[in-house]
């Protein structure tokens, strides 16, 4: 099994060989994994984007993405998941604004080297606005204060077990 | 490239054309002259030569051969830009990156190349024919029938390509063609003897120019060729006017 | 002089009894994937043939990739590649000689993408058109389309018979060779999800008007479903509410925007808001073409004014 770019090996899927038996270059290794780890459901009602740009957040948050990691190109990953290259380009840029993703002279997407490495404030700035969503729409919803933010740390720690359960599939795939 | 389509289209008949024309009037030469007299026409100068040559053009040449180009010149019309509307294909045509007046004088080039092609070997192998039974060249002119013959073949192909564009149905077009052509060729008997005027009719000028040509005493009508010579550019010219105008 | 792929400004199209056409204004920008939806009879086709100079337009201006519909015909024609809804061709020619006979005409042609695209799609290239079935005949005008070397496609139905697997290739080379290098892309279709998948933007026509054109994802991040319980509700004239619709004992507006805020108002008078619920473009499509009736005094039903996000 070829091990992955960036540290420690994570989020692995079981990549193809070739056909004579011989392992495949890293960045087409790269490039595999992370196609096939984002989706997208254009049937679906938030923006495609949008999708994206959450997935790649969510991954990186689970540890599954780490700096250093190429993501694949735009037109690929276009192409893979059928949607217009546009809208590919689009979550990039948004991701790349937000400090999420860094793209370098030759074309290549990456994860930045520290996600999100701003001023707490600017980080709280940023987080507002979902905060405020949530708070909506559990009131709306007619949750009690206390019910929302058990939510939110039960969302939390899914994402912790996400890491602990990737780090149990790099051991099964070894 | 439209060129090549359109040839493309109609190579079966046209080579089926090639082939027929001039081996039927082969052998109605042949037949003709072989009713003469077989010695006398192997002298040269002597009456019946000349009988056999001016009757031949006249007759196979400004009659049969004459009808046969212009029924041939209808037919190839109406398998042309009109029909293209009626099999839907217009639209792929119209879509290509060329002006409309490109399609209509291309496809009628192609027609009108194809119909000359004819015409010049059906009238060499009536020459050859003559050549060959009688021994002797009595005259050139048969060579020069070509000319009118083309343009009456023209006239008639050219009448076709229009109606077909206008009803956009090539076997429509076709109908009104013959309807057209006929009642050019009968309306002109028709009116020299009731009214005494002379209407031309496309038949009348093939016939009399093949006529006038061997006996070498009538001047050849120049003036006529030039007449249907411009009423067969006028029809390609009626449609591209048509074709600007029409919508797809 | 305009940069948008295509442009048009209160296109009329009248034929005898019908206004097939009414007052379109589209804007398609370059570089996209374009959905151009409607019923059948709406005006699609009209719209398209106005654009490629097969039709001439009985009012109004249009503009293809900054030429004039009609005065520079030809020049559009050499750059757009289209895909028409009848794939009727000349029967007694090949796809190798419909190739031949449709390659002379465009100096960008590509011969490359003729072999790549005749194999990916497999198309029997020496069989006569006549003879080809309806998929295989929908796959030899997409092939000539692609080997244009356009910088607008142009396609009506582009899916015809094609099943599902040929479809999934087709988009992915839209993406790939035609979007990717952008050129741009520009479907009519009944194929919503299709369309869904790949378009950027979407334009919706019905009875010759344009009811509404707008980014794919401004549609998807904004447009919403606020359903509220009860049939005795307030007035409410808001210039986001694009229409309203009544199912059962609740009375749903398609808000286009600020759909929060709006249910926070609602709330606030007194309604009971039951959900906010985002919506696809089959949804979008139904709610807006069948007319549905109104609701309250306040807001009238019916046919929106055309509504269109800023570029």
């Amino acid at each position: 099994m070829a091990t992955a770019p960036g540290s420690g090996g994570r989020g692995k899927l079981c990549v193809p060989r070739r056909r004579d038996g011989r392992a495949l270059d890293k960045a087409t290794v790269a490039v595999y994994q992370y196609s096939m780890l984002l989706h997208v459901n254009p049937a679906s009602g938030v923006p495609t984007y949008l999708q994206i740009e959450t997935q790649v957040k969510h991954y990186i948050a689970a540890g599954a993405l780490v700096p250093g990691d190429a993501l694949p190109s735009v037109r690929k990953l276009a192409a893979d998941l059928r949607i217009s290259t546009n809208t590919v380009a689009r979550a990039y840029q948004n991701l790349e604004r937000d400090g999420v993703l860094r793209t370098v002279q030759g074309g290549r997407t990456y994860v930045a080297e520290n996600p999100g490495s701003f001023l707490k404030s600017e980080r709280v700035r940023r987080l507002r606005p979902y905060a405020r969503q949530i708070a909506v729409e559990g009131t709306q919803l007619r949750l009690e204060p206390r019910e929302i933010m058990e939510l939110v740390q039960q969302e939390l720690d899914a994402l912790e077990g996400v890491d602990e359960r990737s780090g149990d599939l790099e051991r099964e795939t070894r | 490239m439209y060129f090549w389509k359109c040839w493309r289209c109609t190579r079966t008949h046209f080579i089926g054309s090639l082939i027929a024309l001039p081996a039927l009037c082969v052998l109605f030469t042949s037949i003709f002259v072989r009713f003469g007299d077989p010695d006398a026409m192997r002298k040269a100068a002597s009456p019946s030569v000349i009988r056999a040559w001016s009757a031949t053009t006249e007759i196979i040449l400004g009659g049969w051969a004459s009808f046969f180009t212009l029924m041939w010149g209808l037919i190839l019309g109406a398998s042309s830009l009109g029909e293209e509307f009626k099999e839907r294909t217009a639209d792929f045509l119209l879509v290509r990156p060329r002006h409309r007046r490109y399609w209509v004088w291309t496809g009628w080039s192609v027609g009108v190349s194809e119909l000359t092609v004819m015409v010049f070997l059906a009238v060499g192998a009536t020459f050859g024919t003559l050549l060959y039974l009688t021994g002797h060249v009595q005259s050139w002119w048969p060579l020069a029938m070509t000319l009118p013959l083309a343009v009456g073949g023209a006239v008639a192909y050219g009448l076709t390509y229009f109606t077909t564009l206008v009803v956009r149905s090539g076997r429509q077009g076709l109908s009104y063609g013959v309807g057209i052509l006929f009642i050019n060729i009968l309306l002109p008997p028709a009116t020299s003897y009731y009214w005494n005027v002379n209407f031309p009719s496309v038949l009348g000028f093939m016939m009399a120019t093949c006529k006038g040509a061997t006996s070498a005493s009538e001047a050849f009508p120049a003036g006529s060729l030039v007449l249907w010579t411009a009423i067969a550019l006028a029809f390609p010219f009626a449609a591209q006017l048509l074709l600007e105008r029409a919508e797809a | 002089m305009n940069d948008l792929a295509i442009w048009s400004e209160k296109l009329v199209k009248i034929y005898p009894g019908v206004r097939a056409v009414d007052g379109l204004s589209l804007n398609v920008p370059r570089g996209v994937a374009y959905g151009f939806l409607g019923r059948n009879g709406a005006g699609k086709t009209s719209t398209i043939r106005i654009l490629l100079g097969l039709a001439r337009p009985t009012e109004g201006r249009a503009t293809v990739l900054g030429f004039s519909v009609g005065r520079d015909q030809v020049a559009i024609l050499e750059r757009t590649a289209f895909v028409s809804e009848s794939k009727t061709l000349y029967g007694d020619l090949t796809p190798r000689e419909l190739v031949r006979f449709t390659r002379g005409f465009y100096p960008n042609w590509s011969d490359q993408a003729v072999t790549k695209y005749s194999r990916l799609f497999e198309i029997p290239m020496d069989r006569p058109f006549s003879k080809l079935s309806q998929g295989n005949r929908t796959k030899v005008y997409l092939l000539l389309a692609l080997s244009q070397g356009a910088d607008l496609l142009v396609l009506d139905e582009p899916g015809m018979g094609l099943d599902p697997v040929v479809v999934d290739e087709f988009l992915r080379v839209l993406v790939e060779d035609v979007i990717g290098d952008g050129r741009t892309v520009f479907i009519s279709s009944h194929q919503l999800a299709d369309v869904e998948q790949i378009a950027d933007w979407v334009g919706l026509i019905d009875q010759g008007k344009l009811l509404l054109e707008a980014r794919l994802d401004d549609i998807k991040s904004q447009f919403r479903w606020v359903t509220v319980a009860g049939n005795a509700l307030p007035p409410t004239k808001s210039p986001e509410v694009l229409l309203v619709a009544r199912e059962g004992d609740f009375c749903k507006y398609l808000v286009k925007k600020d759909a929060e805020a709006f249910a926070a108002e609602l709330s606030r008078q007194g309604a009971t808001v039951a959900e906010v619920s985002p919506l696809g473009l089959r949804e979008i499509f139904l709610a807006l073409v069948r007319k549905e009736e109104a609701c309250t005094s306040g807001n009238v039903g019916g046919v929106p004014a055309p509504i269109s996000s800023a570029l």
